[in-house]
């Protein structure tokens, strides 16, 4: 009873603390947006047949002409209830476009994240347990090489080797949608999944190296050592159930930057999800889209936050105490 | 208390000494130490942190790895029940962590694991030396009962975190004397609770002791503690032992500077026969990168002869003592004393 | 440098002596000097001259010729090309590094010191900041910006301070509670010379580490926002723009794409190595 209470108020200052911060966030993205010199009426100024009528009528009807302030509410409460505004390119409405390309970013993050986190595990795991030995020393040069090579270049040699010379992986674009089944889908997946995987497992291993060896050096895993608990068991049971708390919380903090993998990978590969999206909407200056992005890519993070911190109080008894 | 040296001893250590290389030098922790122990006696081990006191235990229960001290140099001889454990591979030294010699550390607060529970880490003492999982869990109910925690049901699903701090000792305890070792090595484990508590878990162990017939080793910076438990007592101070004896003879007839300065620390009617006020000894203990050629102490010992300074005092009988009764020291503390007090 | 190694490591002067133990700091740091020393000197030494287009050399294969790493699609010689890039793309990592510093150097001393509702509002915008993937606040400012060397070390700057003012904050913070500082403040030593000479000496060190790993995250920044076309304009050349173009000929002549990126790759793990290394050497439990 007093457990579902504390977990409850938890939950809603926590969901107080992400509200104050996506008011932030769209205050940031909106004024972004509206700062610069170019500016949302860009792709109409740049465009050469607009007479100077054309342009300040469509400034009228867009309410570009208001006080900033007040476009920003308009803007913001629209926001609430669903209405993100239009896009310029195509007059689909924001949220139902970026909507359309979730699916796909989900898909390859989440095959991304199943090779990171398995290969980051062991590569971590391994690599603490023998500190400074040969296998630790390969992984972290090789880490910080992965963490070192721009991810699109990476993309390039991948698509140069595995797709133009060898064949083994089609040059791009996720399977046409209705067409041929789940494994021709897979295959598409096998290239941006696999560049994308191999920079996030050089983000988990180092985090899952220094959680490993943290947790090494702590008393109880001595304790357990005494009680003569097998060194197997000692790993597992001890070090790794502590080891992958902080591991939730690290999630939260790289969600923004796995997202900006994402989108990097998406461009190369010419991956159709939110990455490609984005890339293109800035390309065509389409403005409500960008904005609409960019709000959305900091809700997401946000969310994703709230998540992993609720799911810390989960894994963590000490925080959910009765 | 027996005497008779009939018996094999339990526990049997020959110059053991524990080095750890560093950048800065190898720390020399444990400078040839060597002392007996026989089945069901109590040894109280005293000296300040890096004295080597810790160090040698858990360099003879191969526990200095955990430490990331992956490269002490151990050498020496530790025979436990005849067996040399010195140079044991993990696993034979695993099978008798736990089963033949349990092991209490410090604070309980870092020492437990604070996502498994109670109960679980009892269970596991014993699952890790052949016993069932139910059987296990039954036993470990028995224990938290045994060592005087109330509704054993239902805190043994607890996790530390929710007990205080004595009770979280007792859960220690618990998990050191789960498989009812022969050999029992506390080390510190009431240093950290208030003195009330302190003389519970003391209350406790003495009953302990006496229930299940085991050898102890008490770990302690404190003489006040080691009086109340121990049979045996032992100086140590710079990786070596200092004096070694019965209790009352270390107490009453003391023989080593250092002993004594440990004694006229101690506040109450222990340490009031040593001393006319609370003295604290003066002083750093010795840097172990470069320990001193001689006497360890020599450089904080007004006693100290120049002897002292160049060359390491023999652990010898003392000779008009109590049998048993042993002391490093160049100088006669005695006879220092009496001087002092004539002039 | 054997002559420091062999010596003990004493507390606190022993920094270097620690870094340099480190292999792959060692190693890291004599990269960086390597190729910055390449691209300073470099393209003066060489007998091509970056921007010159001849038709007739066009594509040639490295180690072939008197183009020692061939040419491009223009002819240009390529090793002329890619130490002038750098010269372009390690100036921005190292200009966009200081922007960031000063910026989230100056965000974090004032919300460390300053805890009450300047700190919580400085703090919570910054968090706000960090909501963003980076990659999309940098493309997005690119984008609605005119293209160039200025504005491309603008805009990276721009968005790399917040992880810098957090760290300092935090540091601030922690050093507000030690006794030098409410020393110095019972003394009534104004603000600003308290942050300026009690403060910021003893953050030096974090922000050092920071420093380097910025530097090789601005050489990433540029490299992608160039690639994609929003940075450093042609004809100057940056290794992020020579990627642009070689992509087109990727296939027929893969080394254009090739050299670009191994310079990248070279010159960010040199500040990462660096980075790394003097992280562990001023940890002090990481002394190994």
């Amino acid at each position: 009873m007093a457990l579902a209470q504390l977990m409850l108020r938890r939950i809603w200052s926590r969901l107080a603390q992400s509200l104050v911060l996506l008011g932030i966030v769209s205050m940031v993205g909106f004024s972004l947006l509206h700062l610069t010199p170019g500016g949302p009426l860009s792709q109409f100024t740049d465009s050469p047949g607009m007479t100077q009528a054309d342009i300040e009528r469509i400034e009228r009807q867009l309410g570009l002409d208001q006080p900033l302030p007040l476009q920003y509410l308009r803007w913001a409460g629209n926001l609430v209830v669903g209405d993100w505004g239009r896009s310029y390119r195509d007059d689909a409405p924001v949220l139902s476009v970026i909507a359309g390309r979730m699916g796909q970013t989900f898909k390859l993050m989440l095959a991304a994240s199943l090779i990171a986190m398995t290969l980051g595990l062991l590569l971590g795991v391994f690599g603490a347990l023998r500190q400074h030995g040969r296998f630790d020393r390969g992984a972290t040069l090789a880490t910080m090489v992965i963490l070192s090579i721009p991810t699109f270049w990476f993309g390039l040699l991948v698509i140069y080797v595995f797709s133009q010379r060898l064949g083994w992986i089609p040059a791009g674009n996720a399977a046409p949608v209705g067409d041929s089944g789940w494994l021709v889908a897979l295959h598409h997946l096998l290239g941006p999944a696999f560049v994308l995987g191999l920079v996030n497992t050089a983000v988990w291993s180092r985090y899952m190296r220094s959680a490993v060896l943290e947790c090494l050096g702590q008393d109880y895993v001595r304790t357990a050592r005494a009680k003569g608990v097998a060194p197997w068991r000692v790993v597992v049971r001890h070090v790794l159930r502590n080891a992958w708390l902080p591991m939730i919380a690290l999630l939260g903090l790289e969600l923004p930057s796995l997202l900006g993998g994402a989108l990097v990978t998406e461009t190369v590969f010419t991956w159709p999800g939110m990455g490609r999206l984005f890339y293109d909407s800035i390309a065509n200056r389409d403005y409500p889209v960008i904005l609409g992005m960019l709000t959305f890519s900091a809700i997401l993070v946000i969310l994703g936050n709230l998540l992993a911190d609720l799911l810390y109080g989960l894994a963590d008894p000490r925080l959910r105490r009765r | 208390m027996t005497t008779k040296d009939t018996t094999a001893p339990l526990l049997e250590i020959r110059d053991l000494a524990v080095h750890f290389p560093t950048p800065g030098g190898a720390v020399r922790a444990v400078n040839g130490v060597s002392y007996t122990l026989r089945a069901g006696e109590t040894l109280g081990i005293v000296g300040e942190s890096g004295s080597g006191k810790s160090v040698h235990v858990l360099a003879l229960l191969g526990l200095l790895a955990a430490r990331g001290g992956a490269g002490a140099i151990v050498s020496g001889s530790v025979r436990f029940e005849g067996q040399e454990l010195i140079g044991r591979d993990e696993p034979a030294l695993r099978a008798l962590r736990g089963r033949r010699i349990g092991v209490v550390f410090q604070d309980p607060m870092s020492s437990l694991n604070p996502v498994l529970t109670v109960g679980e880490q009892i269970a596991e003492a014993l699952t890790s030396h052949g016993l069932g999982r139910a059987a296990a869990t039954r036993r470990a109910l028995e224990l938290l009962e045994l060592v005087g925690i109330r509704e054993p049901q239902r805190r043994a699903r607890d996790y530390p975190h929710q007990f205080s701090g004595g009770m979280r000792q007792r859960v220690m305890i618990a998990i050191g004397i789960a498989c009812e070792p022969k050999l029992l090595i506390a080390d510190e484990p009431t240093t950290a609770l208030d003195v009330t508590v302190q003389a519970q878990v003391l209350d406790l162990m003495r009953d302990l002791r006496k229930k299940l017939g085991m050898a102890m080793i008490w770990i302690t910076h404190d003489m006040g503690v080691v009086a109340g438990i121990a049979e045996t007592v032992q100086v140590m101070y710079g990786g070596r032992i200092l004096e070694r004896g019965p209790v009352r003879a270390v107490f009453h007839d003391t023989r080593n500077a250092y002993t004594l300065g440990l004694l006229q620390s101690l506040p109450g009617a222990a340490g009031a026969a040593h001393r006319s006020r609370l003295t604290s000894i003066p002083g750093q203990p010795p840097d172990m990168t470069r320990p001193p050629p001689g006497d360890p102490f020599a450089p904080r010992n007004r006693f100290a002869t120049p002897r002292c300074f160049e060359e390491v005092p023999p652990l010898a009988q003392v000779p008009d003592g109590a049998p048993g009764h042993l002391v490093a020291a160049w100088y006669d503390l005695r006879a220092a004393l009496a001087a002092e007090a004539a002039a | 440098m054997s002559a420091t190694i062999l010596q003990p490591a004493l507390p606190g002067t022993g920094l270097l002596a620690r870094f340099l133990r480190r292999r792959m700091a060692a190693a890291g740091a004599a990269l960086v000097l390597l190729l910055v020393l390449a691209c300073l000197l470099g393209p003066a030494l060489l007998p091509f001259d970056p921007l010159r287009i001849n038709m007739r050399a066009r594509f040639l294969l490295p180690f072939s010729g008197p183009h020692w790493l061939g040419t491009d699609e223009l002819g240009r010689d390529l090793l002329a090309r890619v130490l002038s890039a750098g010269r372009y793309s390690l100036a921005i990592g190292c200009l966009a590094m200081l922007l960031s510093l000063l910026v989230g150097g100056t965000v974090g001393l004032v919300a460390g010191f300053y805890q009450g509702r300047i700190g919580a509002v400085l703090m919570r915008f910054v968090d706000g900041m960090l909501c963003f993937p980076s990659i999309f606040l940098l493309l997005t400012l690119a984008a609605l910006t005119s293209p160039g060397i200025a504005t491309t070390t603008l805009i990276i700057g721009l968005t790399a301070w917040m992880g810098v003012a957090r760290l300092i904050q935090a540091e601030v913070r922690a050093l507000c509670e030690r006794d030098f500082v409410t020393a110095a403040r019972a003394l009534g030593l104004r603000d600003s010379r308290i942050l300026l000479d009690e403060l910021l000496p003893n953050i030096a060190a974090p922000l050092c580490v920071a420093a380097t790993l910025i530097v090789a995250r601005a050489i990433l920044l540029e490299s992608y926002v160039s690639y994609l076309g929003y940075g450093i304009q042609p004809p100057v050349a940056s290794w992020g723009n020579m990627l642009q173009k070689a992509q087109q000929y990727f296939v027929s002549s893969p080394w254009l794409a090739i050299l670009p990126g191994l310079m990248i790759t070279l010159a960010v793990t040199g500040f990462n190595a660096i980075g790394d290394g003097l992280r562990d050497a001023l940890d002090p439990r990481g002394t190994r």
